[in-house]
């Protein structure tokens, strides 16, 4: 069946085309996937992933990997097209996998086989990626393809959603775990190693390991016995595959072997790291509903519920079990001093404060654990996804994020494992977020973060409802589809998402717009904002948009006081809005000379109206002074005609 | 010290003591010619005791008017000598055309501010009807009114 391009949608990247009547079943790694088409060379072995609305697409690898790797489904090209339900949708184009996801095949691979068909193969993708500063995070079964029997794996599309969103449990460690989905950032090319490891003992054993567990089972189970004992639980590897996979599994991921390492697996399962085995209390502490018998455990539950984990470090109890059941005095005396500082520090609001405290603790407990507060935890490079997912109805979780930067509680995590992570970048980007938060909306505040932290993120609002709008280039053409379907795009939502995209030279036209906190925006910036989007994005006429624009800028017609002049203009716009183009109404409705003239105009003419009463009123009451007038005169013409007489008749006496 | 200037009503008093004086003095040396013209110019000279208005407008326009056909008859006095006056003043064709010219000067002096101020009023209305156009049209252009 020939892949038949939809005529009502551009092609993807101007390119591509999605084909939505061939779902692949399997192929976008528990994503949808779609056949699609490449126009220019004619290939159709590619797919189309699809992109959800609240998770989008992974934006830094969208951008950096742009050259092919082998086994490895790279992105070529992302963009919308049409979706299943009519509305738009939008895609991850790549490669589409021969063969059949791995998570499908449950016969036991032998050593050799994994040594040769994933091991090695994934090593290569993975030092690719770890060059290229990115990582995969969605290594596990079903986005695991085997081409042909014998031949290497090839690594699925990890692209079209946040970073280890759609990751089973087992396949994540514990910190990654610990974190909401949407919010485990990028990691490290460590954490790919996990999940190699994981899929090694999977793919060895042919069993999906802890299945049937949810995340907090799994990571619960992790955290008591580790995650190699966990995951290979009662089965028995080949003793090459268990030496790496226990490597791989590594608690710290500083422990884990490099890509590079993998390669060879002989040197690799030699390796060994003297790990230190965490630190086993001989009686447990109980904080809520969560018993800990070690130090991380400890820090999980204060992180799971931080009311209890609160109390129980304000009441002494869990410096009393650190000192006196983990026999860890260092710890205590950093946790002890924590305390003081908070005890020391004069806070307006104590919830807050105990919030801090509760995430200070729990990253001096476990350094490796992400970032908690209030219940929620997150890896700072995953604040925007996790804002994101938030924007979908979590009000709660969006509340818990917006005081995470409200604080710069990324600065303040980072000081406190400052030996792992780059403290520096960290304080600087909470403080950018904060500085955007603090802006009041729409110009600043939640939305345009969100908008900001996630490059690929639809425009919501009216708009979104309809409509897949991640850049300008396709924001007129929607807003026109909007109008003309009754919809009124212009709410704060798009204001938000075009100051978070809007170029260096439209700066100043969304920042006027931003800067109007009403519910109706001002027309004139809207005019030049959509005039610019059309002339270079979009050039074709905007009937619905000009129209409304002509209605909305009434009120700047109205400043023209000279009636013909405003009936002229009027009839001109009418034709410009006919025309759906907005140069030229611009160009009619801001002619501040002209204005100026018609001022000057008007003043003119209400010195002359003011001029023209005075006469009439003078005239109509100038009766008596006409009569005086025509008297004087009359009498002074007689006087003047018997003078001339007297003056004839003696002349003519003196003549004559 | 500055003398004070003596009040207008003071001033007017003396105009018509010298101009008394000066008839007197008229009458005592040509008391023929002062009687003709007296009884020539008898209309202008009751409209002159009558007159009440400020200038006496009327009064001068109708004196002015009489005096010119009383050239004539004091020229032939002057020829003919004292004894012709009487025969001057019974003369229908001299006292006629004397009293016919003050009545006319009366009568010019009554028709003329009629039929000025009927200009004046015809030059004041389309001077309004102009004013009015204009301002019609200033209000239709501007729309001075609705501010």
């Amino acid at each position: 069946m020939q892949t038949q391009p939809d005529s009502s949608h551009a092609p993807i990247a101007g390119r591509f085309t999605v084909d939505i009547a061939r779902p692949l079943q399997g192929a976008g790694g528990g994503l949808p996937a779609f056949a699609a088409t490449d126009l220019r060379t004619g290939r159709r072995d590619l797919m189309a992933v699809a992109v959800g609305r609240s998770e989008p697409a992974r934006a830094n690898v969208l951008r950096d990997l742009n050259d092919p790797i082998d086994n490895l489904l790279v992105p070529l090209g992302v963009g919308s097209g049409p979706g299943a339900d009519g509305a738009q949708a939008y895609y991850v184009v790549c490669p589409a996998p021969a063969g059949t996801a791995l998570g499908l095949a449950t016969k036991p691979w032998t050593e050799a086989a994994l040594i040769a068909q994933v091991l090695r193969p994934a090593a290569m993708v993975l030092r690719q990626l770890e060059t290229r500063r990115l990582t995969h995070r969605a290594i596990r079964p079903n986005n695991v393809f085997l081409p042909e029997a014998g031949q290497p794996v090839v690594f699925g599309c990890a692209w079209a959603a946040p970073p280890a969103l759609h990751q089973p449990p087992a396949y994540e460690p514990f910190y990654s775990l610990m974190c909401h989905p949407a919010a485990r950032g990028d990691g490290s090319i460590a954490d790919d190693v996990y999940a190699l490891g994981c899929l090694l003992i999977a793919l060895a054993t042919g069993t999906a390991p802890l299945a049937g567990l949810d995340d907090a089972a799994v990571l619960r189970r992790k955290l008591e016995l580790g995650s190699f004992v966990v995951i290979v639980g009662d089965a028995r590897l080949p003793s090459m595959i268990a030496d790496l996979a226990r490597g791989m599994l590594a608690e710290d991921p500083d422990h884990r072997p490099t890509p590079s390492m993998l390669l060879d697996p002989a040197s690799a399962r030699g390796r060994r790291v003297a790990a230190r085995p965490p630190r086993r209390a001989p009686r447990p502490l109980s904080v809520g509903a969560t018993t800990a018998w070690d130090a991380r455990t400890l820090a999980y539950a204060i992180g799971k519920e931080p009311e209890d984990g609160v109390r129980a470090i304000r009441d002494g109890s869990v410096g009393n079990w650190l000192r006196r059941g983990l026999g860890d005095a260092a710890l205590c005396a950093r946790a002890d001093e924590l305390v003081r500082q908070r005890a020391s520090e004069t806070q307006d609001d104590e919830a807050r404060a105990d919030a801090v405290l509760a995430m200070r603790i729990i990253a001096t407990l476990e350094p490796l654990a992400p970032l908690y507060w209030r219940g929620v935890a997150l890896w700072p490079d995953g604040l925007g996804p996790a804002l994101a997912a938030a924007r979908a109805g979590d009000s709660v979780l969006q509340e818990r994020l917006a005081d995470v930067i409200a604080i710069e509680a990324p600065s303040t995590w980072a000081a406190v494992r400052a030996e792992r992570c780059d403290a520096l970048a960290l304080r600087t980007t909470a403080r950018a977020n904060q500085a955007l938060l603090r802006i009041r909306p729409p110009a600043g505040g939640i939305a345009r973060l969100t908008y900001t932290l996630n490059p690929l993120l639809p425009c919501g609002g009216a708009i979104g409802a309809a409509h897949w709008v991640t850049s300008l280039d396709a924001l007129a053409p929607a807003m026109e589809t909007t109008m003309q379907g009754g919809g009124h795009p212009f709410d704060s939502d798009l204001v938000s998402f075009l100051v978070a995209r809007v170029s260096r030279d439209l700066e100043m036209e969304v920042n006027a717009l931003a800067a109007h906190h009403g519910a109706a925006f001002p027309i004139m910036p809207w005019l030049r904002i959509l005039a610019q989007l059309q002339v270079r994005y979009a050039p074709h006429p905007m009937p619905a948009l000009a129209n409304w624009a002509i209605a909305q800028s009434e009120p700047a017609t109205a400043e023209w006081q000279n009636r013909d002049r405003r009936s002229a203009l009027r009839e001109t716009l009418k034709h410009f809005a006919a025309e759906g183009n907005f140069a030229p109404i611009i160009a009619a409705l801001d002619d501040p000379l002209g204005l100026e003239r018609d001022a000057a105009g008007a003043t003119t003419a209400h010195r002359a109206l003011a001029r023209i009463d005075a006469e009439l009123s003078g005239i109509a009451l100038g009766g008596p002074a006409r009569a005086a007038v025509a008297a004087r005169y009359g009498q002074e013409t007689t006087a003047a005609l018997g003078l001339t007489a007297l003056a004839i008749a003696i002349l003519a006496t003196a003549i004559g | 010290m500055a003398r004070e200037a003596s009040p207008p009503k003071e001033k007017g008093r003396s105009i018509v003591w010298i101009q008394g004086l000066a008839c007197g003095a008229c009458i005592a040396i040509a008391p023929a010619a002062s009687t003709l013209l007296a009884v020539l110019l008898a209309p202008a000279l009751a409209i002159l005791l009558v007159d009440r208005a400020p200038g006496r407008a009327v009064a001068r326009a109708v004196l002015l008017c009489g005096a010119a056909p009383c050239v004539g008859p004091l020229v032939t006095l002057w020829q003919s000598g004292r004894g012709a006056g009487f025969a001057l003043i019974a003369d229908p064709s001299v006292l006629g055309p004397a009293w016919a010219a003050c009545a006319g000067g009366w009568l010019l002096s009554q028709l003329l501010p009629i039929g000025i101020r009927g200009i004046l009023e015809a030059t004041s209305l389309a001077q309004a009807a102009r004013l009015r156009t204009e301002r019609e049209r200033l209000v239709k252009d501007w729309g001075l009114e609705e501010n």
